[in-house]
């Protein structure tokens, strides 16, 4: 996997790449807004890691010359302008996602793994199978060891999209985003509450844990529950 | 104070000269009135005179015919009237003969002036005459020096030249005086604005209790600076707060980073912790960071309706209930809604937020087995959103600044929170020109939102 960071902040640049080079990906970082788009042009990159205030030119406009030369490469963008109208300025020009700056590393870890598989165009499989956990999509059931879990919509909402991101830390911000609609985070830590309801009817009856708790950042759902 | 302006470029200059023209102008209307009707008049009474004449003359013709009117002219050559002005005379008989008279012949230069004939004499006096044709008879011209007719109107405007040039000097003077007067005025509202610019914040301009349109001009400008003031204060405020309230959070996450480094070194199985609180911390700071942007960009877009879309209450209450709900029952705690379809214009995402954070409040300071209700109800064109808990109530004074930023009531020292929750519910609802009020509900306290009602 290789990935274009674009970001003159030599601190956060190399920091990203650490973080990505941690996932087996190779990352080629360039400190100019011209540069990145000239190198994003020329060469087929998996994923493009940008910041926004950035010298020559700024990211938005390097993303949205991008798409006009018809480059689709998946893009991110990293920016201090974090309000939710910037973040819808980003996607209607082009970006595929928008992450605020400061970030946690989990939460820029699971976007990446998101914006890759949405770009591999996996078609989305009817039935998800994680372990001995079992999700039909469309009938909206979930068998664990063949055992049917009643589960809430939210509840089965929630379980689907760690599921996604199955042996992966999803932060709180994200499940709120993709279960609730929510770009913002409440006070309390509702996510937390419904997780824990969840997480009683998933693992009633089994030993082994099937979600586990990611430092108070997150949630994972484990690679392989028994 | 600056010097004064040279007068030509002074509104004063120009209004002292407008009130001087406007006067010339108007004397001289004055003036035109005068002179016209004063001259038609004795020119009537010359006419007059003159016909009173002619009828006299043509009577003498009928009595002594010809040598009875050549003697009374003759008589009133020799012996000159002086109650009348001087005058000539011309008698031509019916064969065209002259007969008797001043002139020799007929005047070459006759020119009529309406039933009048008006000439000039050999030695430059004027004449205003008459002619009568006598029916079988002779022809009569009886004419009257003008110059003294001309002489009167000369006196007239010789006499009102000098008082309309005093009055026009009088009105230039009084332009110039009260002009003075009424800019000085100004002048002190300008000074003041000059010492605001130079960096006397404090500088008020006088007069400003006068009850005139210049006491107004003051007042309103003093209002607008007091505003200034006022909003300038509370900026300092929050930065000083700001700065204030990161040192607490700043403190910790050094305390701690220092902690995991001096364990790395003798413990290195729990300095893992350590880090985790680290980030734990930053986490925090993030939040009130984000929470200020938040409100600051709320209040900026206030009364823009750029981004503004038909919500309806009822559906963002439904939304909010399904994210608490959990927390609710988990809290011993019954959050119940009522609700009925409200279309209102706003920010989905932020009417969302701001009912979170109500509810948020609400549940948090709710006693355990309490009740919070969210209602939306329509008052004429007017949908009222509200949030009801049983808690304690805010405590007395407290109702003025729950809005305000990084407050907190004191005895909730102990409920985790930023104090910036009910800040930021504020700032979403001037974005929206929504009304926020706080009410005691005993127990509890009702948080309403009034909002205008779409037009569907």
């Amino acid at each position: 996997m290789q990935v274009l960071i674009i970001e003159d902040d030599a601190v956060m640049a190399a920091h990203v790449a650490d973080l990505l080079a941690g996932r087996g990906a190779v990352c080629e970082t360039v400190a100019d807004g011209r540069a990145g788009l000239a190198r994003a042009a020329a060469h087929p990159f998996d994923l493009i890691v940008t910041d926004r205030m950035l010298p020559g030119l700024e990211g938005l406009d390097v993303v949205e010359r991008l798409r006009a030369l018809e480059v689709e490469t998946p893009v991110l963008v990293l920016s201090a302008l974090g309000q939710a109208t910037d973040r819808v300025e980003g996607l209607e020009r082009g970006a595929d996602d928008y992450l605020a700056k400061p970030f946690a590393d989990d939460e820029l870890l699971a976007r990446v793994g998101a914006l890759l598989r949405r770009a591999r165009k996996e078609p989305h499989p009817e039935v998800l199978v994680i372990g001995s956990i079992e999700i039909r999509v469309k009938a909206r059931t979930v068998h664990r060891a063949g055992r049917h879990v009643a589960l809430s919509p939210k509840e089965f909402e929630l379980l689907r999209c760690l599921a996604e991101h199955a042996g992966q830390f999803v932060p709180r911000s994200l499940l709120l985003e993709r279960v609730w609609n929510l770009r913002f985070d409440p006070q309390t830590n509702v996510v937390d509450v419904h997780v824990s309801r969840l997480r009683g009817k998933i693992d009633e009856g089994f030993e082994a844990p099937a979600i586990l708790t990611a430092r108070g950042e997150g949630y994972q759902l484990v690679a392989d529950p028994t | 104070m600056r010097p004064p302006r040279r007068l030509a470029h002074s509104a004063l200059g120009r209004y002292a000269a407008l009130v001087a023209a406007i006067f010339l102008a108007a004397f001289a209307v004055v003036f035109a009135l005068v002179a016209t009707t004063v001259s038609a008049y004795t020119e009537r009474r010359i006419v007059e005179t003159i016909r009173t004449d002619l009828a006299g003359l043509e009577e003498v013709w009928r009595v002594g015919a010809l040598p009875g009117l050549e003697r009374v002219l003759a008589d009133r050559r020799a012996a000159p009237s002086a109650s009348t002005p001087p005058r000539i005379h011309l008698v031509i008989a019916a064969d065209g003969e002259r007969v008797a008279g001043d002139f020799v012949a007929w005047p070459n230069d006759l020119a009529p002036r309406g039933e009048t004939l008006a000439f000039t004499d050999a030695g430059g006096r004027a004449w205003t005459g008459l002619l009568r044709v006598v029916p079988d008879g002779p022809t009569l011209l009886v004419a009257h020096d003008r110059s003294e007719h001309e002489a009167l109107m000369a006196g007239l405007a010789r006499e009102l030249a000098l008082p309309a040039l005093l009055a026009a000097l009088a009105a230039l003077i009084a332009g110039i005086v009260v002009g003075r007067w009424l800019l000085a005025r100004i002048e002190r509202v300008n000074a003041t604005a000059r010492a605001v610019e130079a960096g006397d914040l404090a500088a008020r301009a006088p007069g400003a209790t006068r009850d005139d349109e210049f006491g107004e001009l003051a007042a309103n400008f003093n209002a607008a600076l007091d505003r200034i003031a006022v909003l300038m204060r509370s900026v300092h405020h929050l930065s000083e707060q700001i700065a204030h309230e990161t040192r607490t959070p700043l403190a910790r996450l050094r305390a701690r980073l220092e902690r995991a480094r001096r364990e790395i070194a003798t413990d290195p199985a729990v300095a893992p912790r350590a880090f985790d609180e680290a980030i734990e911390e930053s986490a925090k700071l993030i939040a009130v960071f984000a929470a200020l942007l938040d409100i600051a960009r709320a209040e900026a877009a206030a009364g823009d309706a750029r981004g503004l879309a038909p919500v309806d209450l009822a559906e963002i209450v439904a939304d909010v209930i399904d994210l608490y709900e959990a927390v609710a029952e988990d809290r011993g705690l019954v959050l119940a809604a009522e609700t009925r379809p409200v279309v209102v214009l706003g920010e989905r995402m932020l009417l969302t937020r701001l009912l979170a954070n109500l509810v948020d409040n609400a549940l948090k300071f709710s006693p355990r087995g309490g009740r919070v209700d969210v209602t939306v109800a329509v008052e004429g064109d007017e949908a009222i959103l509200a949030v009801r808990d049983r808690g304690p109530g805010l405590p007395d004074g407290f109702e003025v600044v729950a809005f305000d930023r990084f407050t907190r009531a004191e005895a909730t020292a102990t409920v985790p929170g930023h104090g910036l929750g009910l800040g930021l519910v504020r700032a979403i609802a001037l974005r929206h020109g929504m009304r926020l009020g706080l009410d005691r509900a005993d127990p509890g306290l009702r948080v309403t939102l009034r909002a205008r009602r779409a037009v569907e």
